[in-house]
C-alpha cells in the first residue's frame, strides 16, 4: 500500500506548477459616470435594516426612486491587487487573467 | 467598472506597477458582482476583453432580494469592530489577557458556566454561529489588523448563518471553513446593493468567448442510506447557488432551457463561443466547496480550447 501511494504523491507534486505572487497597490486614474442617490447617511444598524426593507420591496424600483441623477466622479484611487505568474515561464505570448471578486470578498 | 478598464489597459500596455510585461490577451474572470462588472466592461468596451469567464453568475436577478434579506445587513464597523471599526486593538488585547482563562483554567470556566446551566458547547455554538462571535473577528495577535474605521455605508451580513445561507451547500464544504470565511469577510456598500440588479445585460458587440460557471448540486448519492440512519442529519437538497439560481440552477421550468445561466446565450449574440457550465455539489461560494478545483479545471480547459491559454 505504501509504494503506490508514494508514487501518486510524487506524481502530484511534480505536476503542480508553483506560482509566484506579488501584492501590489495600483493607483488608477478614474473618471466614471455614477448615480447619485437620495440615501441619507446610515445612523446605525436599524437604518441598514430599513434600507434593506426598501431595497427588497415587491415594488422593485427603489433604485430608480432613490436616483437623483448622475455625476461624473473623477480621481485617483488605489486599487489593491495581487499579480501571480507561474514559476517557470517558457511562453512568448502569455495570456493574463484579470480576476474580480464579488460582494463580501476581497482578493485573498 | 472604470477601475477594471484602467487595469486592463495597464496590462495591455505593460504599465501595471511591478509588472513590466505587456499582454496581448486579457481574459476577465469574475465571481458574482465581479462577473457583473466584467460583463459591464464587455458592453462598454467590447474590444478590451479577449474572453469572459463569469462564475457565480446568471442574468436572473429574481433571487437577489431574498439574498439581501437573508444578509440582515449590519454596519461593518459595528459587526466586526476590531477589523472595520475604530477600536484600539492594544486596549482590547490588554483587557483580554487579564480576563481570558489560560488552558489550566478551562475546568474552572466549565464549572462556572455550569452554575448558569450553560455548557461549554453551547457557548461555543453562540460564539461560532451568531454575531456575538463576529465581535471577536480579528482578535488573533498574529493577524493584527489595522482597524479600518469604515464609514457607515459599508455593510456586512450578520453572522455565519447568513454566510452559509447565501454561499454554502451543507455537507459539501469543510465546516471549519465557514468560521474562517466569516472572520475574513469583507463589506459591501450601499452603492453596490443599489446597482447590482440594474445595468445593461446584453453585449451585442462582444466577440470573444463566454463561459458561465455557476454552482449546482445533485442529490447526495447516499441520500437513501442517510434516511435510514438512526441519527438523521439535516441536509439541504437545494441551496445550490441561491443568489443567482434561487437554489437550483437546473430548475428552469422550461424543457428547452438547460439551466438558468444558459439563458444568457442571447445576451452575447456575437460571442465566438458560449457555454453555461453548472458545477455540481456547489453553492454560490464556489471556492469554498470540496470540488472547487474541478470547476477551475473546466474553466482552464475552456480557455485552452478557445486558444486563450498562454503560449
Amino acid at each position: 500500500m505504501y509504494n503506490p501511494l508514494f508514487l501518486t504523491a510524487t506524481l502530484l507534486a511534480t505536476s503542480v506548477v508553483a506560482k509566484q505572487c506579488t501584492n501590489i497597490t495600483v493607483p488608477v486614474s478614474i473618471s466614471a459616470r455614477n448615480g447619485v442617490f437620495n440615501i441619507p447617511t446610515l445612523r446605525g444598524n436599524a437604518d441598514a435594516t430599513t434600507f434593506a426593507q426598501n431595497l427588497t420591496s415587491i415594488r422593485g424600483n427603489f433604485t430608480e426612486e432613490a436616483l437623483l441623477g448622475y455625476a461624473t466622479v473623477t480621481g485617483v484611487y488605489d486599487i489593491s491587487a495581487k499579480f501571480c505568474k507561474p514559476e517557470t515561464e517558457n511562453g512568448t505570448n502569455p495570456t493574463v487573467q484579470l480576476l474580480t471578486h464579488g460582494l463580501g470578498f476581497d482578493k485573498t | 467598472m472604470s477601475a477594471l478598464y484602467e487595469l486592463t489597459i495597464m496590462l495591455r500596455n505593460g504599465t501595471l506597477p511591478s509588472v513590466p510585461q505587456a499582454f496581448n490577451k486579457v481574459v476577465h474572470v469574475g465571481h458574482s458582482f465581479g462577473s457583473t462588472l466584467s460583463v459591464a466592461l464587455a458592453i462598454m468596451h467590447p474590444t478590451a476583453s479577449d474572453g469572459l469567464i463569469l462564475t457565480g453568475y446568471s442574468q436572473n436577478g429574481s433571487y437577489l432580494p431574498t439574498t439581501v434579506a437573508s444578509w440582515d445587513s449590519k454596519l461593518a464597523r459595528l459587526n466586526q469592530p476590531l477589523r472595520f471599526g475604530n477600536i484600539s486593538y492594544s486596549a482590547v488585547s490588554e483587557a483580554l489577557s487579564t480576563l481570558m482563562p489560560s488552558a489550566s483554567n478551562l475546568t474552572e470556566l466549565a464549572n462556572a458556566l455550569s452554575r448558569f446551566n450553560i455548557t461549554v458547547g453551547e457557548v461555543q455554538e453562540i460564539l461560532q454561529t451568531t454575531d456575538i462571535g463576529d465581535l471577536f473577528a480579528g482578535i488573533e495577535p498574529s493577524k493584527l489588523p489595522k482597524a479600518a474605521d469604515l464609514p457607515p455605508g459599508y455593510l456586512t451580513w450578520t453572522d455565519a448563518g447568513s454566510n452559509q445561507f447565501a454561499f454554502l451547500l451543507p455537507e459539501f464544504f469543510d465546516p471549519s471553513i465557514l468560521l474562517s470565511a466569516e472572520y475574513s469577510k469583507f463589506p459591501y456598500t450601499l452603492g453596490e446593493l443599489l446597482t447590482i440588479g440594474s445595468g445593461p445585460y446584453v453585449a451585442p458587440n462582444f466577440r470573444g468567448p463566454v463561459q458561465i460557471v455557476t454552482g449546482r448540486k445533485s442529490f447526495p448519492p447516499s441520500f437513501s442510506t442517510r434516511t435510514r440512519q438512526r441519527e438523521k442529519k439535516l441536509t439541504s437538497n437545494v441551496g445550490q447557488d441561491a443568489v443567482y439560481c434561487g437554489g437550483d440552477c437546473l430548475a428552469t421550468g422550461d424543457p428547452a432551457l438547460a439551466s438558468i445561466p444558459a439563458k444568457s446565450k442571447m445576451a452575447f449574440p456575437a460571442a465566438s463561443a458560449f457555454e453555461a457550465y453548472i458545477q455540481p455539489n456547489t453553492a454560490h461560494g464556489i471556492n469554498l466547496h470540496y470540488n472547487s478545483t474541478g470547476a477551475y479545471n473546466v474553466i482552464q480547459r475552456f480557455l485552452k480550447a478557445q486558444g486563450l491559454a498562454s503560449s
